[in-house]
């Protein structure tokens, strides 16, 4: 654990146990009990920016076909390895949970996108590889199914042609 | 433009779909093939048209010609080992694996490379190897014929052309490279399926010829369990998959053989043996994986360089394979450049990654392919099994390899910088892009070298029931067949006793036809 994680997680559990919030009351209240599908909302929009579309309708068509095309993926690979993703959307979800509870943010929404991203590199710079891999695998669940769909390669002047329409 | 086996299907060829099946079905044949890539197809025509009865049996999928997309989320999920998401135990290597009706040749970039003289020499001086480049010559020429494998005349895409460039500037070696392709388009796309048939993959050859012959082929099949007594494999077990390619164990088909070739590539075929406990004095079975780590380095260009058009891979460079003073040595190549390959390889995030993406037409990357093993601090990689039965590749990168990506990225960026790159990006977590060679220099030889901040991928599995002359030293015989159970052959990249330093497919095929060669006269015996 870093420094930046072990601030984090010190005060996230000290502001939890002084509000009386446990972790599972937290999710709770974001009204699903689906660990991948919080982390990844929480995340898509931070790990995305710069690349979603401007007006807010797109933007929220393209968060919400890139989270079920990475929860679609998730069923092509190996029974051990969606194990292992389903423990770590738990984990991470944990983490999500404990770091908006220090700013005593009711709703992960409201976790401000720049702390989302900082909570990513402190993955990405752990001492944990699980936290390590993290990082690295949910980059790439999002880039790839981001980047799958052909109405985000405009921005990258790429079409896919057609031999066999 | 045809289907050729859905038109061969129709005429009355043999094929079954097994996630179709609704009871448990037995076989009985000469010979039965799991894996119907670069070793188990090859091995299908030779034994189909020398008169005996086949079996192939593949986990992936019958697609071809007309059926590919060429799209990257289609393509991955359905012609891919785990939707091309592989990765190694720790999470640190991604592989990418074809798991289709025609295995990896149906994905391959079509670089068709002679086994290197330095790699026969190293396996007959460790392993009591017969193989040299004259004896396996002519096993090459009938590959070669087979699958029109020829230079390529058309001008290098610009991918791979500032390849040429590079080394051109610096003096180095380059080679224009070698493709199985007839009537190629130079359209791009290989690694999605040659939508036109051009690609020479076993898919549009070898496959349709032995079902021609009378060959039968079992798609979406997953070979579990060989059963054993007495040194012989009595049967074969197996399972339909679902559409996510997972095993169904609820259908049961079980093979009858006078032989057994297991060709399920060098993590699925140890993967089987280990399942079916197969006898392993040497202890060498599922271990020594080799993987040709791979490090990736980008460059911006001004210049459009669009490196999803044009043939894959058209030039390569063995300047750096072979050095002198015993280090990693590393092949130089570049990728296909499409989306989801290139945004799920590139660094940075949010806006950092997005503003990449957004020149993507001016990025053109190269890949160092490590030539592992062939040195004692590279032994490879291990092949185990998990809770569930399935391959876990747990591959740890040495003191002696890392030292070979730092070469590797410092070689890349060097050439990128002589071939007229504005900036460079090594591939690596706490690199950024560079804009002159000195300060990458610099910057490259202070990035860490530890896994999860290098980018690491694999095109190319090896070793894993390596051949050896004793049955100390290996797992199957100088032909192929299993030291200890006599009826039972790996005809697939498993067999080879180190990495390669080149592109595995023109070794595979070559071994094969001469494994089976030697399997055919026995069987007729």
């Amino acid at each position: 654990m870093n420094r930046r994680q072990f601030i984090f997680r010190s005060v996230a559990l000290t502001l939890a146990a002084s509000t009386g919030y446990t972790v599972y009351q937290h999710q709770s209240l974001q009204g699903s009990d689906n660990a991948a599908v919080l982390v990844l909302d929480a995340l898509l929009p931070a790990v995305l920016m710069g690349a979603l579309p401007a007006e807010m309708p797109a933007q929220q068509l393209a968060l919400t076909k890139t989270r079920d095309e990475i929860l679609q993926f998730l069923a092509y690979l190996p029974p051990s390895q969606q194990q292992q993703l389903q423990q770590l959307f738990d984990l991470l979800q944990q983490d999500l949970a404990r770091l908006a509870l220090t700013g005593q943010w009711l709703h992960l929404a409201d976790l401000p996108l720049s702390m989302r991203l900082d909570l990513l590199l402190s993955w990405r710079d752990s001492y944990f590889s699980l936290l390590q891999q993290a990082f690295c695998g949910l980059r790439e669940l999002i880039y790839g199914a981001f980047y799958g769909q052909p109405h985000h390669w405009l921005a990258l002047q790429y079409s896919a042609p057609e031999f066999n329409p | 433009m045809k289907n050729l086996i859905a038109e061969g299907i129709a005429s009355g060829w043999s094929y079954l779909d097994a996630s179709s099946l609704t009871a448990d079905q037995q076989f009985e044949t000469d010979v039965v093939i799991v894996g119907s890539g670069a070793g188990g197809a090859m091995a299908a025509e030779q034994l189909s048209l020398a008169g005996f009865r086949v079996i192939l049996l593949e986990m992936g999928a019958l697609h071809e010609g007309k059926d590919f997309k060429q799209q990257e989320r289609w393509a991955y999920p359905q012609l891919y080992q785990d939707g091309a998401g592989r990765k190694t135990l720790d999470q640190s290597i991604g592989i990418l694996q074809g798991r289709t009706v025609g295995g990896s040749t149906t994905v391959n970039w079509t670089t068709s490379i002679r086994t290197p003289e330095k790699t026969l020499d190293y396996w007959r001086a460790e392993f009591g190897s017969d193989c040299s480049s004259e004896n396996l010559a002519a096993y090459f020429q009938q590959a070669e014929q087979r699958l029109n494998i020829h230079p390529w005349p058309v001008p290098p895409n610009a991918n791979n052309d500032k390849l040429r460039q590079g080394c051109e500037a610096l003096g180095w070696q380059y080679t224009v490279i070698n493709r199985n392709v007839s009537g190629c388009a130079n359209l791009g796309y290989c690694g999605m399926g040659c939508p036109m048939n051009a690609k020479q993959s076993m898919l549009v050859s070898t496959i349709p010829s032995a079902m021609q012959a009378g060959a039968m082929l079992i798609s979406r099949v997953s070979a579990r369990e060989l059963k054993w007594q007495h040194e012989q494999v009595q049967s074969l077990l197996a399972v339909p998959v679902d559409q996510y390619f997972q095993p169904d164990f609820r259908i049961k088909l079980s093979f009858k053989a006078t032989h057994y070739i297991v060709a399920a590539g060098a993590i699925g075929s140890p993967a089987l043996l280990l399942r079916s406990n197969v006898p392993n004095p040497s202890r060498r079975l599922g271990k020594h994986t080799y993987l040709h780590p791979s490090v990736i380095s980008g460059a911006l260009f001004e210049e459009t360089i669009a490196g999803h058009s044009g043939a894959p891979q058209s030039i390569y460079s063995d300047q750096f394979v072979w050095p002198s003073n015993g280090q990693a040595g590393f092949k130089l190549e570049v990728p296909p450049l499409h989306p989801v390959l290139m945004a799920t390889k590139l660094t940075g995030l949010a806006e950092s990654h997005a503003a990449l993406m957004q020149q993507f037409n001016q990025l053109q990357v190269v890949i160092a392919l490590l030539r592992d093993g062939f040195h004692p601090d590279s032994q490879g990689g291990t092949v185990v099994l998990s809770d569930h039965g399935e391959p876990l590749v747990d591959y740890p990168m040495s003191d002696y390899l890392w030292q070979g990506v730092q070469h590797a990225y410092l070689a890349m960026a060097e050439l990128q910088f002589a071939a007229g790159a504005r900036s460079v990006l090594p591939i690596h977590q706490d690199a950024q892009l560079y804009s002159g060679w000195r300060q990458a220099r610099q910057a490259i030889k202070a990035l860490p070298l530890q896994k999860y901040r290098a980018t690491l991928a694999s095109a190319h599995v090896m070793g894993g029931a390596n051949m050896s002359a004793v049955p100390a030293k290996g797992v199957v015989n100088l032909v192929g067949r299993h030291h200890q159970l006599e009826n039972l052959s790996v005809f697939d990249g498993s067999i080879l006793p180190s990495s390669l330093g080149a592109n595995p497919q023109l070794t595979i095929y070559a071994l094969t036809l001469r494994n089976t060669e030697a399997l055919i006269k026995q069987l007729r015996t």
